[in-house]
């Protein structure tokens, strides 16, 4: 299989989901004739198979995973800058001026609720993060455990910017009683809610409206005091053998015209640019967003989580 | 002393003479050596050294110090012994009802008891939760009951029993069909009562299969991956989980390999009790003397209650194969139950290229891992050679070692040359290999282990040499374990995850990636057809090796498997 380099075909390690990688890498292919071969694999695998794979990277391309992780990579030695024009009028907390990674889209976290649940166990629909205190929902609600998932420490840090570290603690902690399970993969609230096995699952939204889309009785809340969100970006590995064409998906992905396909294709993503038509998306002017900074996030990640076992699990 | 050393001279020498069978050893130590040790002590050297070069045991101090690690740890124990005790349970009446007993529908509880073989990853999982959970079909639509513990450890064990118990069952249905009833006629004769022929004749005689299937059990239930990334939740950790999430979620693969060195020890423990206890009580049940009797081992109440137990089970498994496929076909799983075909419209519009890849990989893997597995059985059961022992062990290994870790293994001892692999159709059919050939192996020597070497005595005796009593003797014989071992390899290799996921390429893809990737992104329906999918080409090799070896092989024939 070596020999199939010869093709010159552009290597990309997705972690954005099969069906939507494929969608913006088909727009990108139809706009600019590149070819690409790709591969699904969840941002954790897809890190830990990049450092395994560093002296002979199998990839050109990782292209999805939050931030943080091309973060990680970055300091890993993982993988290479490159300066981008498209990167003008974009808002620079989505990239890295040293050009290492660049964003693709943007997820809010919200609260996806299934309505029918909610009516079988009579309470009623959440503004902020307070309301999903109430002892209605005993019992009733998912989010992924933070060891596991970046969707979930995304949550603390969100919660910190509201309440301080001190206080985001005892937020989770008097949530604690409502909480079905943490589930173990960042999406796992979602395949519960979806189905109506529990009322209400906070992570990334754009599952949510995928089961919206599929007839589900599902709805989306972004509580009124603010909502972290991830970056899904992208980043070009070291050593990477199709450094033309990666640079391509780069200047195509961050461009006025990728960031439409993101609306058009109907991945459910936000755009990280302003000036492109929203669609169908709840304008992200009417969703407040809680910037987190990504250093001091990830310098903090192990000691957070160790506070989080200890001090809210045991609930 | 002198005389042991003698004797392995003796041995060497009488190795020499044979250069085919040398040979052979040779090479399969080797290939043992590169695919199995090799990755394995590159997860060790990881977990034990840092970033500088040095040894360092701070990943295994870390992670003995955490309490929720030790939880886990105890948890993982727990599951797995609980899932050993009633997956061997379960199969052992399946077993012994159809075996011993005259009811109707042997056919169907065959098939029904060998069915969650193919227990479609991720997605078996879910449907658990479908018929458990808050609005679960079983608990809140049959008992009205809404707070069924279905996260933790009653959910992942009864996820863990369904997809474990037909291993027992097919172990202990070869066991129990190839004890012969003339024994039972023998004690009824001396005035046994049947309560008193089964405690005295058929549970002694089956003690090497409860236990080796419990081994088989309890280190598959210790390694699973799948089940409890759905259904343990974070309260009840289990550590094969927590290895991969360190890993995968905290990037700390030293830490991960620490922990999964943890998970390997119970494993080989079990492991090591069970050849010590199980080589103490061999039986030889396949004699070429005539076994015909009438059964009548049990009385008819008995038999009715037998036969109401298997009936629940099978009811049980049957449910959860519904709920798969009942959530294929409609448009939203649970909530809008219009019937459609788009989900596999879908399937094969995004996911062709994922099905076409799993079969070129399921096809390649699984004769040589068979063929493989027979010839290293041969050698273990009928050769006495220096280093039997460490060949036994060392193959037996992959099975023992979650597959998270292998995978992690695979990578960073086939990346850089000279072994240079990584993205290529060779690096997963070398895993999937060398993963099931534990299976073959299995199998093969428990059939092996039933024949009398005096049959094969007889042919040395009429002249035959070495490889005339393989071909002509030894392989007719155990040709059944052959293509139990193939099935077995082959269902594991189109449902296999943990190990895959880290090896699969842009080239190179597997359905049960799409499955994971699917119902991560809120498409449960088009992840439950491509486990429908899944569960049908499955069914479809196994019926058409059936078609063309003239129903002599299934899954649950009278051939034995796992016990070793």
């Amino acid at each position: 299989m070596l020999v199939a380099v010869t093709l010159a075909n552009l290597v990309v390690y997705s972690s954005v989901d099969e069906a939507n990688a494929r969608k913006i890498l088909n727009a990108f292919v139809e706009e600019t004739g590149v070819g690409v071969d790709f591969v699904f694999l969840s941002s954790g695998p897809a890190l830990a198979r990049i450092e395994a794979e560093v002296n002979n990277p199998q990839a050109d391309v990782w292209f999805g995973a939050p931030l943080e992780n091309h973060i990680i990579a970055k300091e890993r030695g993982l993988t290479q800058p490159y300066k981008t024009l498209s990167v003008y009028g974009v808002s620079p907390e989505f990239y890295d001026v040293e050009g290492y990674y660049h964003p693709i889209y943007m997820n809010p976290l919200g609260i996806g609720i299934n309505t029918a649940v909610l009516e079988q166990i009579k309470a009623s629909m959440p503004v902020t993060w307070e309301d999903i205190l109430s002892t209605s929902l005993s019992r009733m609600i998912q989010y992924p455990n933070p060891q596991s998932s970046g969707t979930a420490y995304s949550l603390i840090t969100g919660l910190i910017q509201i309440y301080g570290e001190d206080g985001a603690i005892d937020y989770l902690k008097k949530l604690a009683p409502n909480i079905q399970t943490y589930t173990q993969s960042g999406t796992g609230p979602s395949k519960a809610v979806g189905p109506g096995q529990v009322a209400m699952g906070i992570q990334f939204t754009p599952a949510f409206f995928q089961f919206m889309e599929q007839g589900y009785p599902v709805k989306v809340v972004f509580p009124k005091e603010g909502v972290p969100y991830e970056v899904a970006s992208v980043s070009i590995l070291k050593g990477a053998r199709n450094l033309t064409d990666a640079q391509k998906l780069i200047d195509w992905v961050v461009s006025k015209a990728g960031q439409q396909q993101i609306v058009n294709q109907q991945t459910y993503f936000y755009p990280i640019r302003s000036d492109v038509d929203f669609g169908s998306l709840q304008p992200l002017s009417t969703i407040k967003l809680l910037p987190v900074d990504p250093v001091w996030a990830a310098e903090n990640k192990t000691r957070l989580i160790e506070r989080w076992i200890n001090e809210v699990l045991p609930y | 002393m002198a005389f042991r050393s003698e004797e392995t001279r003796n041995r060497l020498l009488n190795l020499l003479k044979d250069p085919v069978l040398l040979l052979t050893i040779i090479i399969i130590f080797a290939a043992l050596a590169i695919f199995i040790v090799y990755p394995i002590f590159k997860v060790f050297s990881a977990s034990l050294i840092d970033k500088n070069g040095q040894f360092d045991l701070s990943a295994y101090t870390k992670a003995f110090s955490n309490r929720y690690m030790r939880q886990g740890f105890f948890n993982s124990l727990l599951v797995a012994g609980l899932t050993a005790f009633f997956g061997m349970l379960i199969g052992y009446i399946f077993a012994y009802t159809i075996n011993r007993t005259d009811i109707p529908l042997k056919g169907f509880f065959r098939t029904v008891a060998v069915l969650p073989i193919v227990f479609p990853p991720f997605i078996g999982a879910l449907s658990i939760i479908m018929l458990f959970g808050f609005n679960g079909f079983i608990t809140a639509g049959i008992f009205g009951i809404r707070n069924f513990p279905v996260y933790g450890l009653w959910g992942l064990m009864m996820a863990q029993v369904v997809c474990f118990f037909p291993v027992a069952f097919i172990t202990l249905d070869g066991v129990i069909g190839t004890i012969s009833p003339t024994l039972e006629d023998a004690a009824f004769n001396l005035g046994a009562n049947r309560w008193q022929a089964f405690r005295k004749v058929i549970l002694p005689m089956s003690i090497p299969g409860i236990a080796s299937t419990m081994l088989v059990l309890f280190i598959e239930s210790l390694a699973d991956f799948g089940n409890p990334l759905i259904l343990a939740g974070s309260k009840f950790p289990v550590l094969s989980v927590q290895a991969y999430l360190q890993i995968t979620g905290m990037y700390d693969t030293r830490g991960g390999a620490a922990l999964a060195v943890w998970l390997l020890f119970p494993s080989i423990v079990a492991f090591i009790i069970q050849k010590y206890w199980v080589g103490k009580k061999k039986y030889v049940t396949v004699t070429g003397k005539p076994t015909t009797s009438v059964l009548k081992s049990v009385n008819r109440p008995v038999k009715w209650l037998l036969f109401s137990l298997c009936m629940l089970m099978a009811a049980f498994t049957l449910a959860i194969y519904a709920t798969i496929f009942w959530g294929a076909f409609v448009k939203a799983w649970g909530m809008n139950n219009t019937l459609t075909l788009e989900n596999f419209r879908y399937v094969f519009d995004v996911g062709l290229e994922a099905i076409k890849d799993t079969l070129i990989i399921a096809f390649t893997s699984t004769p040589i891992s068979a063929l493989l597995g027979m010839v290293i059985a041969f050698l273990l059961v009928r050769k006495i050679f220096p280093g039997r022992r460490l060949m036994e062990f060392t193959s037996l290994l992959s099975f023992a070692v979650p597959g998270t870790v292998i995978g992690i293994g695979y990578i960073l001892a086939f990346n850089t040359k000279p072994f240079l692999l990584t993205g290529t159709l060779a690096i997963l059919v070398l895993n999937f290999v060398f993963r099931y050939v534990p299976v073959g192996i299995q199998s093969g020597v428990a059939l092996l282990n039933q024949v009398d070497p005096a049959i094969e005595e007889a042919a040395y005796t009429l002249g035959a040499d070495n490889r005339q009593v393989f071909t002509r003797v030894t392989l007719p014989l155990i040709v059944p374990a052959f293509f139990s071992a193939l099935v077995f390899a082959f269902v594991r290799a189109m449902t296999a995850i943990s190990a895959a996921i880290f090896l699969v390429s842009a080239r190179w893809n597997l359905i049960t990636v799409q499955i994971l990737s699917q119902s991560d992104s809120g498409r449960l329906s088009e992840a439950c057809a491509f486990s429908v999918i899944l569960i049908a080409m499955i069914m479809a090799f196994i019926l058409v090796l059936k078609i063309f070896l003239k129903n002599k092989v299934s899954l649950s024939g009278s051939e034995s498997m796992g016990q070793g």
